[in-house]
């Protein structure tokens, strides 16, 4: 790409967030008019002490309500999207989702073993649901990759094959705990179903520096990522540690999977569509990929949301419906266009 | 054992699997020579090749570069040391030759950091070596099948080695992008003093350019030296089956290796 080509993508994609998120906030059982919401947001600048002219109630909508719900849906689609070219990247396979490949099957299982254990105390479930989603998506995603690899035709196939399979026992497992639980718990776990209506600051607080430090270090290894789309011997001939890089990879991105799940359940398609759509426009360099995919995925999570909240209203529609509604039939479109036509 | 060696391979014996790919292999590369590996198919070419780059790890022996030991240097380090353009490269699709060539500079290049001014220099001046600078903003799915192994030994070449290893380099070309890939590997080792190994099928190209003659034979090299000493009839019958003649080309005295016709 060109360098005034980046910029102008750059600046397209961002001013394109900033006005989804305006218009996601403007959008709901009330209708809030740019203006307020500019005033609302003042109000949350601490030390600022500013005092806005608007209803109290609106502005806990806004700030309260609102706020965090599309925050969270940004973050969400960031960390999913990411997650997703990652793993595109690593197994050198376009159809490789963090749901495609059992990460997030195994991370809700993980999530909802400790909710199990540890019931509703909510402030511990914020901290500890992370890290046992983590855990779980891990198992999850180094069974799949062994099954795969052990197989006589590795072809990428296999690997979604194996993915599909650990994801679809993983899933087994949930339904059973949760089946098996205590129904006054149950509950609780209505936010495996892909939701953010419980979305809340805290959410929004704990989520932020796993993904931070997630991005940073995946940025950094963008221009591998190009070179490991070559072979594994070919890679290794410059000097790569295939191995090494892959499994730091993995890890990296089955977090963003796992932190992503454990505040809003399982959501898929984002981790496929929104990469794609980036090949599509602006090609197979993972240097923009990468930041063009999150940043992406974060304004398509963002709309989903705000249309499953407002278009059936009162009714609210989980937004994992909304992104099957848009997934689903990308997906068709992928197979019917033909692997061949993305990757070599 | 005069002269010094840049290459020195001390009885390395290497598995495939299970499978014994080379057995008590010794061979002494001298620097700035255009060196041909042939054998039949299976023989273990590619293996030797990638024993020598440290793909194959050898189970018995060892591999000296300029006198220091293959074991003790890193992975990394040895792409400073041994560039080697494989025999089918992945084609990177959606990246123009540019972006090829300068993942060659990778053992350079820190994990987190790009490519600088002087790696694009480099890249520049390695495209310019095989002919393909012109290509340079081009994607490799618009270019020929010549054109584009000329990419990768530029991306070979900006690996700034000096030792260059080719595995058929010229297999699935046409016989007028044989002779240029033939002729850009002898101007490499001629005007740049590379020293090159390469595998090769077509063995009357191979005793033209090449200075030395490795033969290879169910993982065992069976003789090596100048062509002349190569290209004699019962010695190439010998490995390559008795369907072949040696002929003298009356223009320059070669001996050269024709198929005999079953009639």
């Amino acid at each position: 790409m060109q360098k005034l080509d980046i910029y102008r993508t750059y600046s397209l994609l961002i001013a394109t967030l900033l006005i989804t998120i305006v218009l996601s906030i403007s959008i709901g059982s009330v209708i809030i008019y740019p203006k307020d919401i500019f005033f609302s947001l003042l109000t949350l600048i601490p030390f600022f002490d500013y005092q806005a002219d608007i209803s109290e109630s609106l502005t806990v909508i806004i700030n309260q309500l609102r706020l965090p719900r599309i925050l969270l849906a940004g973050i969400v689609g960031f960390s999913i999207a990411l997650s997703g070219a990652t793993f595109q990247a690593i197994f050198k396979n376009p159809l490789a989702d963090p749901y495609l490949i059992g990460a997030a099957s195994g991370s809700a299982l993980g999530a909802t073993i400790v909710l199990m254990l540890i019931g509703p105390i909510i402030l511990m479930q914020i901290s500890i649901l992370p890290l046992a989603s983590f855990l779980g998506g891990v198992i999850a995603v180094g069974i799949t990759v062994m099954i795969s690899f052990s197989s006589r035709s590795m072809s990428s196939n296999t690997l979604i094959l194996s993915g599909i399979a650990v994801g679809a026992l993983a899933n087994a497992i949930t339904s059973l705990i949760i089946i098996s639980s205590d129904p006054d718990v149950r509950p609780l776990l209505s936010w495996l179903l892909g939701s953010f209506n419980t979305a809340n600051w805290d959410e929004v607080l704990i989520t932020i520096p796993y993904v931070l430090i997630s991005t940073i270090l995946l940025f950094r290894y963008r221009r591998i990522m190009n070179i490991i789309q070559s072979s594994d011997s070919e890679a290794q001939l410059v000097g790569v540690e295939v191995n090494k890089t892959k499994y730091i990879l993995i890890l990296i991105s089955t977090l963003l999977t796992a932190i992503a799940v454990s505040v809003s359940g399982i959501i898929g398609f984002i981790g496929l569509v929104a990469p794609h759509a980036v090949r599509l426009i602006w090609g197979y360099d993972y240097k923009y990929l990468i930041p063009f995919s999150a940043l992406l995925g974060s304004i398509i999570l963002i709309l989903a949301d705000t249309i499953g909240r407002t278009i059936l209203y009162p009714q609210e529609l989980p937004v994992g419906v909304i992104t099957a509604f848009i997934g689903a039939p990308f997906f068709i479109f992928l197979i019917i266009k033909g692997r061949s036509s993305f990757y070599g | 054992m005069d002269e010094k060696c840049i290459l020195k391979i001390n009885h390395v014996t290497s598995f495939l699997g299970s499978t014994k790919v080379l057995d008590n292999v010794s061979l002494d590369i001298k620097p700035g020579t255009l060196n041909g590996l042939i054998g039949v198919n299976g023989s273990g070419k590619t293996s030797l090749i990638n024993t020598i780059n440290g793909l194959i790890k050898p189970t018995e022996g060892s591999l000296d570069i300029d006198d220091l030991s293959l074991d003790s240097i890193p992975d990394k380090d040895i792409a400073k040391l041994i560039a080697t353009v494989p025999q089918n490269p992945t084609n990177m699709l959606g990246f123009s030759c540019l972006d090829v060539v300068l993942m060659g500079r990778n053992p350079y290049i820190p994990i987190g950091g790009w490519p600088n001014g002087s790696d694009i220099d480099i890249a520049y001046q390695s495209m310019k070596s095989t002919g393909v600078d012109q290509f340079a903003k081009r994607t490799l799915d618009t270019l020929s099948g010549g054109e584009i192994q000329r990419v990768f030994i530029a991306k070979g070449l900006a690996q700034g080695t000096g030792i260059l290893l080719l595995d058929e380099p010229i297999a699935n070309l046409d016989i007028s992008y044989q002779i240029q890939i033939m002729d850009i590997l002898l101007s490499l080792v001629h005007e740049q003093n590379f020293t090159i190994i390469t595998s090769l099928h077509d063995i009357n190209l191979a005793s033209l350019y090449c200075d030395n003659l490795i033969v290879i034979d169910k993982g065992a090299i069976v003789k090596t030296g100048p062509p002349s000493g190569i290209i004699e009839k019962d010695f190439i019958q010998s490995i390559f089956g008795n369907r072949l003649d040696v002929i003298r080309n009356p223009e320059d005295n070669r001996s050269i290796i024709i198929p005999k016709s079953i009639n």
